[in-house]
């Protein structure tokens, strides 16, 4: 059973195509890799997919349906690479408005939980803007994942982050991962991709080109890397 | 209420209400009111004690014979009299010359040690000339001489009704004015709060959890709500201090002018209340198209004087004259608000106009509030600036 289907998404802006007849799935409580470099359409599907972009044509379903963000059956966190808060409101307002508008029971009683796990309960009534880089990327990765959501899409996630919140980020993947969240993960670190993922998507140009299990992938390469696969393939378009 | 759009709508009030910023602009203009009203009143009484102190030495001298039994007749000449103010043997001299009746002049005497603004010498030498002839006259003459006596204006319009044009604008106008506030408080406000989430990088984040149309129109009614309560915060200050001054001579009369016409009251409110959705929805939706608060200030300010355009032409509106002019400011977008609002108050509006006028504002506005929400969902990603098809350039 798939958490995510997308079937023939073709997307034009003005006379350029950006994606061009792109068909996958994710599947419920799988780690899903979507790879590629620079402009290779990864932000736009994932645009589309929540309602952002309206696809020329295909279609983009979450849980079945096109992607509703008021619907409360079907959560969704997306840490986008463009991200941000209130930051001139506090730390605990911040978390509290968006746990009210994702519907949780006690936004209050979650903040202040999520607070203390990642060591910033002394900085709950300070503005986010009087926070350091490192310590607004563990907010915004809070407001990401309240709700314990059905379907997690961090783009770029590591971008930026020092070795300690990338090992939280770990952390709270695999934590997710437990409880049977989907989560698409775009990222240029093939590394994370092989420690991580289930499956993966390599896009090139909006066009896939390799679609499958890590492994499968692999074997279709010669048994090579990832990084080397993806050396090769995107090597080409450098050239 | 729908719960994401109350989520909104209370998170835009609160965070709003919290900034001392939000405060100060509310409560500077009154605190400045406030302040001038207390300074002047201040100055008001130090003036009145100044008036004549019981020890100040005053001399007429009467030549002209006005006074039959002149109390303050201490010196023969006018030279004596300067004489002996710059002795100081009196604080106050007046000389009244004989040619009085051709000059029309009388002389007055005083060493001051500064400068003095608020001269009461004319006024005391006309109070005691004024009860020196009031002697010899009875009530009625004295009063016809005087003019100290109100004249009460009662005009007809050519259909032969009464016309109190200006009572009856008394209370429209407070409504057009508060509709000016309204603008001038709360458009920088407006665009603003649309910009911060495409500045902040928030809109990626946010519009997963709520859609873009509740998001807006949230966002919308919480800056009504603010905007009412600057209005309030505004003129309830006035309030008290008309209150306090109740039994002034010239509130009372103000007073006493109102008229009540109901169907010029309610059609100021409906005008009102849309107008405000009309220009709140405008200012968003510049906020939406543009992506910082640079560019959209670029936009705000010509919106804002398109929207007080007709108090450029405000002496057209007093007039009374419905000419193309007029009716092109009158149904203008931008300008029509002010301009059915401003006609309604001078009694210059038809029901037909003030009907085509509420279409026009109801059908924009809702027309503005959909376009903003569709502007800030497709350019809260772009993080640019959404500028229409046929105004971009093309590649060649």
């Amino acid at each position: 059973m798939s958490i995510v289907l997308v079937k023939n998404f073709k997307m034009r802006f003005g006379n350029k195509t950006v994606i061009e007849d792109l068909s996958f799935e994710v599947g419920k409580g799988e780690i899903f890799g979507l790879l590629g470099a620079n402009g290779s359409g990864k932000t736009t599907t994932v645009r589309a997919l929540l309602g952002f972009y309206k696809p020329t044509s295909g279609e983009l379903l979450i849980d079945g349906k096109v992607y509703d963000p008021e619907d409360r059956n079907v959560t969704v966190g997306y840490l986008p690479e463009e991200r941000g808060l209130y930051k001139k409101e506090t730390v605990i307002d911040n978390l509290v408005y968006f746990a009210n508008l994702k519907g949780l029971n006690n936004p209050l009683e979650w903040s202040m939980k999520y607070l203390k796990r990642v060591g910033l309960t002394d900085k709950t009534n300070e503005k986010l803007e009087k926070l350091s880089g490192g310590q607004q990327q563990k907010i915004q990765l809070g407001v990401c994942i309240m709700g314990n959501p059905k379907l997690l899409i961090l783009d770029e996630p590591t971008k930026g982050f020092d070795p300690m919140n990338r090992r939280l980020l770990m952390e709270i993947i695999e934590e997710l991962h437990k409880k049977g969240t989907a989560i698409i993960l775009i990222t240029h670190y093939m590394d994370e991709v092989e420690k991580l993922c289930d499956r993966a998507l390599l896009l090139k140009d909006g066009v896939a080109r390799a679609y499958g299990t890590i492994k499968d992938i692999k074997n279709e390469f010669n048994g090579k890397s990832l990084d080397q696969i993806f050396l090769e393939i995107y090597g080409e378009q450098n050239e | 209420m729908n719960k994401p759009l109350f989520i909104v709508t209370k998170f835009e009030i609160i965070r709003q209400l919290k900034k001392p910023s939000f405060w100060l602009s509310v409560l500077f203009v009154p605190a400045f009111l406030g302040l001038t009203f207390l300074i002047g009143y201040s100055q008001g009484n130090e003036n009145h004690f100044t008036e004549l102190e019981e020890d100040t030495k005053v001399a007429i001298t009467d030549e002209a014979g006005i006074l039959p039994l002149n109390p303050f007749a201490l010196y023969q000449t006018e030279e004596e009299g300067i004489k002996a103010v710059k002795e100081g043997e009196v604080d106050l001299f007046y000389y009244i010359p004989k040619d009085f009746a051709e000059t029309k002049k009388i002389e007055f005497y005083q060493v001051v040690d500064g400068l003095h603004l608020f001269d009461f010498s004319s006024e005391a030498i006309k109070g005691i000339l004024k009860n020196a002839v009031a002697q010899d006259l009875s009530e009625t003459e004295l009063l016809a001489l005087t003019g100290e006596y109100e004249v009460s204006t009662n005009q007809f319009s050519k259909n032969g009704k009464d016309a109190n044009i200006l009572g009856r604008a008394i209370i429209p106008g407070l409504i057009a004015i508060s509709f000016f506030l309204f603008l001038v408080l709360s458009g920088n406000r407006l665009t603003m709060t649309v910009v911060e989430e495409k500045e902040n990088r928030i809109s990626e984040m946010i519009l997963t959890a709520v859609s873009a149309k509740h998001l807006i129109v949230g966002k919308i009614i919480a800056m009504i709500i603010l905007g009412f309560i600057q209005i309030i915060a505004f003129i309830a200050p006035v309030i008290v201090l008309v209150f306090l001054n109740r039994g002034n001579p010239m509130i009372s009369q103000v007073f006493d002018l109102i008229e009540v016409d109901p169907f010029m009251i309610i059609a100021s409110v409906i005008l009102f209340l849309f107008s405000i959705l009309f220009i709140t929805g405008i200012l968003t939706l510049i906020g939406s198209a543009t992506p910082n608060a640079r560019e959209a200030s670029n936009f705000m300010a010509p919106a804002i004087v398109a929207s007080v355009f007709p108090l450029y032409f405000l002496q057209l509106f007093l007039s009374g004259e419905v000419n193309f002019m007029v009716e092109l400011i009158t149904y203008f977008p931008l300008s029509a608000p002010i301009a059915l609002m401003l006609r309604n108050t001078l009694g210059t509006l038809s029901i037909t106009e003030l009907i085509i006028g509420l279409v026009e504002i109801v059908l924009i506005s809702m027309f503005v509030v959909r376009l903003t929400a569709k502007t800030f969902q497709k350019n809260a990603i772009n993080f640019g600036m959404a500028v229409p098809k046929f105004l971009q350039k093309r590649k060649r």
